[in-house]
């Protein structure tokens, strides 16, 4: 398989995983930031994409899952306490983080191949 | 110095604190609050014009109410664009950034823009026009001198779309504040360059209006070019190019929007992120915005211009497999 083909697959990859995020950001998100209500990252997240689209709903999906996966980096800093991403239920916990990183990982690849290709040519 | 000058002022300070700093005669002083109404009596904000009146006459001259026409129309646009929270006068530099490099959404609003997109509908009138007339004729000559003329307004009409493919670029060459503020600082401006400070300035306003918004304007802005791109070859005897135009340009739409949306929403939440493990809670406000807006501009034209790679390829590939 070629750059190109990976770089396509990663994309269509990338697309498909958005109406799964956004079933995520609508009727998951609310619930999960309700344990985290005592983090300034989310809080600060929710006043900087308020006015964007669906209230910046998208942004906080991707902050949420950050915190989930890295809860002790945001800890050291100050920015939420572990014992409320540990109080998070694990199939929640699972609902977050991984059509973001689905997301993620195919848009990392997607864009890596595609910048390889406008390098390359 | 004769004549008249301004320049911009570089730091917020109160309005009898920079006239003491300017060392003026005594008899230019009266002047100078009669030119600088606009300033006068309170505190002086970065990027506002100050005006030094001409010491030869102590009458105002056109050259000095031009200045103080354009003082009050970049004061205009710089306060009611950041009347609350400054957020214009704050970003200035992000924001100049974003419209030279980055300018997603940005650039579309721009006057340079507007006159890119009249020639543009110019050109698509005439080779309308150009059809009209040979379907009227209708005869072989006709048909000849007819595929000659459009050729030359398609080249005409490729150069217009491959400028509008660069987002702002009437702006690519102008420097950012802190360059003009370092000019400013040490040498005042002959009026003749403050005219383009103003519209820069008018510019910007319009552009950080839009950013706190949100903006689809870009997500438009590459629909129209598709849609053009699809017009331009859809024209007679050239049904095939039309056809490959629309899968090649839809993949590129498709991908290209997804990419700018999703890298977007990435490089925006990661640049917010980045901005707090990096400074902790201190810099929460102005400084996490501007982290946000530019991990979101640099997000958005990564994944975007991949994704108008990838997208060309998947339309050539589905093209080819449709056997059209």
């Amino acid at each position: 398989m070629n750059l190109e083909s990976i770089g396509i697959y990663a994309a269509l990859i990338m697309i498909l995983s958005l109406p799964l995020n956004f079933y995520v950001m609508f009727t998951k998100l609310e619930t999960a930031e309700s344990y985290l209500r005592y983090s300034v990252y989310i809080a600060m997240n929710k006043h900087i994409f308020r006015n964007d689209t669906f209230k910046g709903k998208h942004q906080r999906l991707f902050a949420a899952a950050t915190i989930i996966l890295m809860p002790n980096v945001f800890e050291w800093r100050r920015l939420v306490l572990a014992e409320d991403v540990k109080a998070i239920p694990k199939k929640l916990k699972l609902w977050i983080v991984l059509p973001s990183l689905l997301t993620w990982v195919s848009a990392a690849i997607m864009t890596l191949s595609g910048l390889t290709l406008i390098y390359k040519s | 110095m004769q004549g008249p000058y301004a320049f911009i002022n570089d730091r917020s300070q109160p309005y009898p604190l920079l006239k003491q700093r300017l060392s003026l005669n005594p008899h230019v002083q009266t002047k100078f609050d009669i030119l600088n109404q606009h300033i006068r009596n309170a505190v002086v904000l970065p990027g506002q014009l100050v005006i030094i009146g001409d010491s030869r006459t102590a009458s105002c001259t056109v050259e000095e109410a031009r200045l103080m026409s354009s003082a009050q129309n970049i004061k205009h646009a710089l306060l009611a664009h950041s009347a609350t929270d400054q957020f214009l006068i704050k970003n200035y530099d992000q924001l100049q950034k974003i419209m030279t490099y980055a300018s997603i959404g940005v650039g579309s609003a721009t006057s340079a823009w507007s006159k890119h997109l009249e020639g543009i509908e110019k050109t698509l009138q005439e080779i309308d026009g150009l059809h009209k007339q040979y379907l009227s004729k209708g005869t072989v000559a006709a048909r000849g001198e007819f595929v000659v003329k459009r050729s030359t307004l398609f080249s005409r009409l490729e150069s217009q779309l491959h400028g509008m493919a660069r987002f702002g670029s009437g702006l690519k060459n102008e420097g950012s504040i802190k360059k003009m503020l370092g000019i400013s600082s040490k040498s005042y401006w002959h009026h003749g360059e403050i005219r383009g400070y103003e519209e820069t300035v008018k510019r910007v306003a319009k552009a950080s209006q839009m950013l706190k918004n949100g903006t689809y304007i870009g997500l438009a802005l590459d629909v129209g070019v598709t849609t053009l791109e699809i017009k331009e070859a859809c024209s007679l005897g050239r049904e095939q190019e039309c056809t490959q135009a629309k899968y090649v340009e839809g993949g590129k739409l498709v991908l290209g929007v997804g990419g700018a949306y999703t890298g977007g929403k990435i490089g925006a939440s990661a640049g917010t992120g980045a901005c707090m493990l990096a400074f902790g809670i201190p810099t929460a406000g102005a400084g996490v915005l501007a982290c946000a807006i530019v991990g979101g501009a640099v997000g958005a034209l990564a994944l975007g211009m991949a994704g108008g790679t990838l997208g060309e390829a998947l339309g050539t590939r589905l093209y080819e497999a449709s056997g059209d």
